[in-house]
């Protein structure tokens, strides 16, 4: 499997918060090879692959941050509110995509240096006054856009040095990719477990999708992969992996710590590079409303180190993707914590 | 041709990509010259001999960064060449040094702010390139301090007749003048491609010098903010209102009748034109009309939004417009 081309793929969707219809056709393709797929009442893209007992549930979240319309100004813009966590500082003078009755580009406005006030250029910008410029005057605006309308903000794939890559979207696109890739390692080996895949929506808004998605899974465990903050030069150490380090095996009072340890011990056995995220309570990550969903699951978690969370720049290293996959696919080999 | 025109990087100093892109689209009968600052200076021969000297000026360089300092863990430190909001930089792609590597201009993670940080744009100081290195010799690999660094961005057509790209201020001004080069002329004039405009218009100082104009038309992208509350007075000028031609800006105050003039050659040709409302801004007039023992100077604009960011934002119909203004000034002054 081409993770590359698969984040190439996934990264290029819209997929905001309860619109991730788009992403969620995109990743279905992949997802069909392994088995049977359906989506639930909250757009969950699910796929039991049958294998005996003891089932595990594998999560990672579809969704993305963007924006969404919230009216249009009798001059044809477009005022906007956040549709997720996305970071207000990355906002002024962006190319976007309006998912208007048709698709459509527009450039969210800025005040030029030469008519701000002194020190207005050191405050950072409130979503309230972001105006989104679409080249149409009212009447037209109004048939291209209504509120409700989602937008996200363009930006593309590079290519970093030693096979980093910058994307939108990497939360938690590459998650799924990872995902994919052990469903891949896995394929046509005898693992004996019944795997539930979920493909999560809404987890920027709050994790709605994930909890609605595991309600009635038939798993006892649970292992969420998401992302989590990399280093960097103005970083805390204590906060944050190292990008390249290998997933970040998560450690908290609502994780199992069985799970944990079993993570720990056999990435140490199949010499997978991995590091620990220790967390005081909650993860802010799915695994916290998965963990109380329905019967209740023990729940691990795996995330992949990021830089620049929620800008349209997100940077990661390809081989953390693949080595979160690997460790994965070889927990689940190993029969995870039901079988210990 | 404007899209090529707005692709190219060239930062103030560094227009060479710019030029040499210029020179493969001049007609074959104009002689021209790069004089000591890198200023393109081309004479256009019409089918006849002003009795004045007209030059038209429009400027090769754009805004953007260079690389002043390489960190132990491989990010790259920067400035901004030309004036740029601090605030339209952070996460954005950008292109840097000569191997064109690519990068990301990142600073800390909105997760990780403070209360008081939150209210705080980052400043260019806080911010660094991240081009994936480990540590700082393998960034050295591919950068060196001094190279240049561009923002990504594509060029685009939107809306109603509207194109965003980085770089419009002043490659807008750059193709029209290529446009007037490209058309029969009724009488010679002088084009100038100048560099660092956006430094403080040092190349068209020189080039005024070299090419001692009686009259200059500077061809400029101006800022126009017409957007969405800002009350009418305060929009300074507006897209689609045509031509820009204005009596006093931060760099000149212009000659009051070629100003009034300029404004008459428009109406009386049906060619759509306003002035500014507002004292804001500057461009190569500054230098020219200083030039020489002076020199009366006019600045034709277009009207963009979001001047100096990655997302400049024109309408193709100005852009015509400032065009048949330039060529009608040509006519007039020539025999003024």
């Amino acid at each position: 499997m081409d993770i590359l081309e698969v984040i190439e793929k996934l990264t290029a969707c819209s997929g905001t918060p309860g619109a991730e219809g788009d992403a969620v056709e995109t990743a279905e393709k992949y997802l069909s090879e392994y088995g049977e797929t359906r989506t639930d009442k909250l757009g969950n893209l699910i796929c039991e692959i049958e294998g005996g007992r003891s089932g595990i549930l594998l999560d990672a979240h579809i969704d993305r941050v963007g924006l969404i319309v919230t009216s249009i100004t009798p001059e044809g813009f477009l005022r906007v509110a956040k549709c997720g966590g996305i970071d207000g500082r990355t906002l002024l003078a962006r190319q976007v995509t309006v998912y208007g009755r048709e698709k459509i580009k527009g450039v969210t406005a800025s005040v030029p240096p030469h008519l701000q006030r002194r020190g207005e250029d050191s405050k950072a910008v409130e979503i309230g006054d972001i105006l989104i410029d679409i080249g149409m005057d009212y009447e037209n605006a109004v048939k291209a856009v209504q509120p409700g309308d989602r937008i996200t903000v363009d930006s593309e794939l590079l290519h970093l040095a030693g096979k980093k890559i910058a994307a939108p979207a990497l939360d938690d696109r590459c998650g799924i990719a990872a995902v994919l890739y052990a469903l891949h390692t896995l394929k046509g080996r005898e693992c004996g477990r019944k795997i539930t895949v979920v493909f999560s929506t809404r987890e920027e808004v709050g994790g709605s999708g994930a909890r609605v998605a595991s309600y009635n899974a038939d798993a006892q465990e649970c292992i969420a992969v998401d992302v989590s903050f990399a280093k960097t030069p103005d970083s805390r150490a204590e906060e944050c992996g190292i990008l390249g380090g290998g997933p970040m095996i998560g450690c908290a009072p609502s994780l199992d710590r069985e799970i944990s340890e079993k993570l720990k011990l056999i990435a140490g056995e199949k010499r997978i590079p991995y590091q620990l995220e220790i967390m005081n309570g909650r993860t802010g990550t799915n695994a916290d409303c998965i963990g109380v969903s329905g019967k209740g699951f023990r729940c691990g978690l795996l995330s992949v180190p990021l830089r620049y969370m929620h800008t349209g720049v997100e940077v990661v290293s390809l081989n953390d993707v693949k080595n979160t996959g690997e460790l994965l696919a070889q927990y689940i080999l190993d029969g995870g914590v039901f079988d210990a | 041709m404007l899209k090529e025109l707005c692709l190219i990087n060239g930062i103030s100093g560094r227009e060479d990509e710019v030029r040499d892109y210029i020179i493969g689209l001049l007609p074959s009968d104009c002689a021209y010259g790069v004089d000591n600052l890198g200023n393109l200076i081309v004479e256009k021969k019409g089918s006849k001999r002003p009795k004045n000297k007209i030059m038209l000026s429009a400027h090769m360089d754009e805004v953007g960064f260079i690389i002043t300092y390489i960190t132990d863990d491989g990010f790259l430190k920067f400035a901004p060449v030309g004036g740029i909001d601090a605030r339209v930089v952070f996460g954005r792609s950008v292109t840097v040094g000569e191997r064109k590597v690519s990068g990301v201009i990142a600073s800390k993670a909105v997760h990780h702010l403070s209360a008081d940080e939150l209210k705080k744009a980052p400043d260019f100081d806080e911010m660094y390139i991240d081009i994936g290195a480990e540590n700082r010799k393998q960034a050295e690999h591919y950068v060196n301090i001094g190279d240049s660094a561009y923002f990504n961005s594509d060029y685009t057509l939107y809306g109603n007749g509207f194109v965003k790209a980085k770089a419009l201020d002043d490659r807008m001004g750059c193709k029209i003048l290529i446009d007037i080069l490209n058309s029969d002329t009724e009488y010679d004039f002088t084009a100038c491609f100048v560099t660092q405009e956006e430094i403080g218009t040092r190349g068209a100082a020189v080039a005024a010098y070299n090419v001692k104009p009686d009259f200059a038309v500077v061809l400029e992208g101006t800022t126009a903010n017409d957007v969405s509350g800002v009350p009418e007075g305060k929009k300074v000028c507006v897209l689609g209102g045509g031509a820009v031609v204005s009596y006093m800006d931060s760099g000149t105050v212009y000659d009051f009748q070629l100003y009034k003039r300029a404004l008459k050659i428009a109406e009386d040709n049906g060619i759509k034109c306003q002035t500014k409302t507002a004292v804001a801004g500057g461009n190569d007039a500054a230098a020219i009309h200083k030039s020489c023992g002076g020199v009366k100077t006019i600045a034709v604009s277009v009207p963009t939004r979001y001047i100096h960011s990655p997302s400049c934002v024109a309408k193709l119909e100005d852009i015509e417009s400032v065009k048949l203004l330039a060529q009608k000034l040509i006519g007039e002054l020539a025999n003024d």
